[in-house]
């Protein structure tokens, strides 16, 4: 299957900083969603760090992106482990000042990363939590996170699995079957 | 496939994502019906699956995309392999040849003169300038700058702001075109020296090493 993202990989390769900008563009939100629900807590800076972080990375390392791999599980990945490390530093007091000062989009976020769903999510074990964000929240396929996380499909499904089914306990909601 | 009496969790998965043939499906399906413990592991991932799907996509702020956008370094130039198509090879060895020719005609003949190498002469001068061309290509020598090895980082506020900063703590630091450049310090210190509320933003600064 063609990465649809390919022709502007392979500009962005030579150093068309154009062509990474609309790459930028494309994924920001989706990067932006995946650090915030994996870093969790109610660091929208944290979220933002490592988003920014995660492309720095992935505009340096760009010239060894292997062609034929996929763009958007490669940048995953590299957005996965800035998280990691986002998370692992622990979580930075916001001044109020950039509360007061911040855009809609951040109040959004800081709104929902508040809410039930991410305190159920930040009570799942980290490998949990990745893969029903990827799955469920982002649209990833089995295959692409078994890539990207290094792991069997069939873990990736057993943790889809068990990740759900915490993630209700925790909020003490299920639906009844069919 | 079923452990026990119960059926794996990827089964169960497969089942909940509409995944399954239809004899397997229904072999689930009754089992569900008999089984409380499963039946609820089942609604329990339902309610799961629903509850994330339902979730709202966040957004980047424009802010922060540009503080991306502003602090994407540069890249140092590829390092490119030597090779040398069949066309090139020709158009540097055939004078290479030439010169040789001559050379070997000259010492045959005696004939040290430059008049009558002048033609060979400009070939060799002109091979020579490709041949230096060429390894300086595939040495990979460029003009492109690069701040690869350096250590970067973002700062809140201008240039200016952020260099009073630095030297009110006692750090070399000056405005370069559009970022900060500072001597002498590691980032930890710069780090150290910004604070928290510091620490993002759109002003790069480079430490230079």
């Amino acid at each position: 299957v063609q990465d649809p993202d390919g022709p502007l990989v392979q500009r962005a390769q030579k150093g068309d900083r154009w062509a990474f900008e609309q790459l930028v563009a494309r994924y920001q939100d989706r990067m932006f969603t995946l650090a915030a629900r994996v870093i969790g807590r109610d660091s929208v800076a944290d979220a933002g760090d490592a988003v920014q972080e995660a492309f720095i990375r992935a505009w340096l390392a760009l010239p060894n992106f292997r062609r034929g791999a996929r763009f958007s599980t490669w940048l995953y990945r590299i957005c996965v482990n800035a998280a990691h490390d986002q998370r692992a530093k622990g979580q930075r007091v916001e001044p109020s000042d950039e509360i007061e000062l911040a855009d809609p989009q951040d109040a959004f976020a800081r709104h929902e990363l508040a809410g039930e769903l991410q305190q159920a999510l930040d009570g799942l074990e980290e490998e949990y939590r990745v893969a029903v964000v990827l799955y469920d929240v982002l649209g990833c396929s089995y295959a692409e996170i078994a890539e990207l996380t290094e792991v069997a499909e069939g873990t990736v499904k057993s943790r889809i699995f068990r990740g759900r089914s915490r993630l209700a306990e925790i909020l003490g909601t299920s639906r009844e079957p069919d | 496939m079923v452990t026990g009496t119960h059926p794996e969790d990827i089964d169960l998965l497969d089942y909940v994502e509409g995944d399954l043939p239809a004899a397997r499906r229904a072999e689930l399906h009754a089992h569900l019906d008999s089984c409380a413990k499963c039946a609820e592991h089942v609604a329990r991932v339902r309610a799961g699956r629903d509850v994330l799907r339902e979730s709202q996509a966040l957004e980047l702020s424009p802010r922060r995309r540009e503080a991306i956008l502003a602090s994407l370094p540069g890249r140092p130039a590829r390092r490119r392999r030597f090779s040398v198509s069949p066309k090139r090879a020709l158009a540097v060895l055939v004078p290479v040849a030439a010169v040789g020719a001559v050379v070997a005609a000259i010492v045959t003949t005696g004939d040290f003169s430059t008049t009558g190498s002048g033609g060979g002469g400009q070939a060799a001068a002109t091979a020579g300038g490709e041949a230096a061309k060429t390894t300086r290509e595939a040495a990979g020598g460029g003009t492109t700058p690069t701040t690869f090895g350096q250590d970067m980082l973002l700062a809140k506020g201008s240039p200016e702001d952020v260099v009073a900063r630095l030297r009110r703590k006692g750090i070399d630091a000056r405005v370069v075109g559009d970022h900060v450049e500072v001597h002498g310090a590691t980032r930890a210190e710069v780090d150290r020296a910004l604070g928290r509320s510091g620490r993002t933003g759109a002003v790069r600064i480079v430490i230079v090493k």
